[in-house]
């Protein structure tokens, strides 16, 4: 007579279950962490030295640097670019015909929509960034770019004139400069740079 | 005369609060069965919201930002967006909104209500005119303001020997202001010995930025 077969070795194996509770616990806690310390909107700064006004003569790395006093006038319809007092270098990048800004349609409800205004022009930022490029070109050593925007100019405006200013973009012709080893070797390096230092030229008056 | 004692104490189990305790705590099988299903909860399946935790996590970590500088900033404030590859560091913060005028914290002053539309365009002058010296160009509480800051820091500086002052402050203004009121606030930190001024703006999307190269805040002040 035949035995009943044991029933152990039908057993299946006990699944191994893992303990999470706790590793939840660490994870909800950085997650608060992270959640009241980062910030979801960066902030960037541009720097800005105020002109100041000095009797002292100016120093040999200055007069070296020969600068040309690049100039940009912001008024409400066009933007002047000078070099030299505009002896050097003079262009008129004029607002943008039919300029189209953006209205608000209802206040109420805060739409949007593109239309022709006069009230709102458009200045040519791209034309503005090209006269610039060649400028950069014809005087390489330039770092600084002088404003002088009329009191009705808004604020994001300035700021959209000096972001074409200070950097070369992808598009561009690229401009190379020297760039001296201590060893004394010399490589060609691409200028990102196009006019960095931005200073407000008519803060006194 | 076995079954008649079995149901007897049955009976006695049943009914006392002895018997209770007996038949909970007694190695029957009876009780066995009945503490399984006492001891029986249900599992959470947590793995899931595991993977959910998981996720948010990856996100934070990769929008997480060490440098960001915080203020406050009056509600409804639009700051322009900028494509400058360089973080905002703390420092003395002076906030211009649409109606009021604040360093740090403190509101120094509160422009004429109806002075400017929502669109920015300034009907009259928006800082009353007894707030104004230099031939409208200085603004006297930005000025004094100012002033006071300098001194104390100067003050700090001179006894605990810690950072020094840097004559630096930090304009976050809204776009839509004009730039007669800018103008004005750089020629009064001008005056009042801030001979610095970075403008705060809020860094376009997709742009990769840097720390400025003299950042200093993590480092101990010099002894």
């Amino acid at each position: 007579m035949l035995r009943r077969p044991s029933s152990r070795s039908k057993r299946l194996p006990e699944t191994v279950e893992l303990n999470l509770v706790p590793l939840m616990d660490a994870l909800v806690t950085l997650i608060c962490f992270l959640l009241f310390t980062s910030a979801f909107l960066s902030i960037v700064e541009i720097e800005t030295p105020v002109p100041i006004v000095s009797n002292e003569d100016p120093t040999e790395l200055e007069v070296a640097a020969k600068p040309i006093q690049l100039t940009l006038k912001i008024h409400s319809k066009e933007i002047w670019i000078e070099a030299g007092f505009g002896s050097l270098f003079s262009r008129r990048i004029p607002v943008m015909e039919g300029g189209v800004g953006l209205e608000k349609i209802s206040p109420k409800d805060g739409e949007e929509k593109s239309v022709l205004s006069e009230n709102s022009p458009q200045y040519d930022y791209e034309a503005l960034h090209q006269a610039l490029v060649e400028v950069k070109q014809k005087w390489p050593r330039e770092t600084t770019v002088v404003l002088m925007p009329d009191s009705g100019v808004s604020y994001d405006t300035i700021i959209q004139v000096i972001d074409v200013s200070r950097f070369f973009k992808e598009t561009d012709p690229p401009l190379y400069k020297k760039v001296k080893y201590e060893d004394g070797s010399e490589i060609d390096v691409v200028e990102k740079e196009l006019f960095p230092k931005i200073v407000f030229g008519n803060t006194m008056g | 005369m076995t079954s008649l004692k079995k149901n007897c104490f049955r009976k006695l189990c049943s009914e006392t609060q002895w018997g209770r305790e007996h038949l909970a705590n007694s190695r029957s099988i009876l009780s066995r069965r009945s503490r399984r299903k006492l001891n029986k909860g249900f599992d959470l399946q947590l793995t899931s919201l595991l993977d959910i935790l998981v996720i948010i996590l990856v996100f934070l970590l990769k929008t997480f930002d060490v440098t960001s500088v915080s203020f406050a900033t009056p509600a409804g404030m639009k700051l322009p967006i900028s494509t400058s590859p360089i973080y905002a560091q703390d420092g003395l913060n002076v906030i211009v909104s649409l109606e009021e005028m604040a360093l740090g914290m403190e509101q120094i002053l509160r422009f004429k209500e109806g002075s400017l539309t929502e669109e920015g365009e300034m009907k009259e002058d928006p800082i009353p005119s007894e707030y104004l010296e230099d031939a409208g160009r200085l603004i006297v509480p930005l000025y004094e303001a100012l002033r006071v800051k300098k001194e104390s820091i100067e003050a700090v500086a001179a006894s605990t020997g810690g950072q020094q002052f840097t004559g630096t402050i930090n304009l976050v203004a809204d776009k839509r202001l004009n730039y007669g009121i800018i103008k004005r606030i750089i020629y009064t930190a001008a005056s009042a010995g801030f001979k610095t001024v970075k403008l705060s703006i809020q860094k376009k999307e997709g742009v990769e930025a840097t720390l400025p190269q003299n950042f200093q805040r993590y480092q101990k002040p010099a002894s």
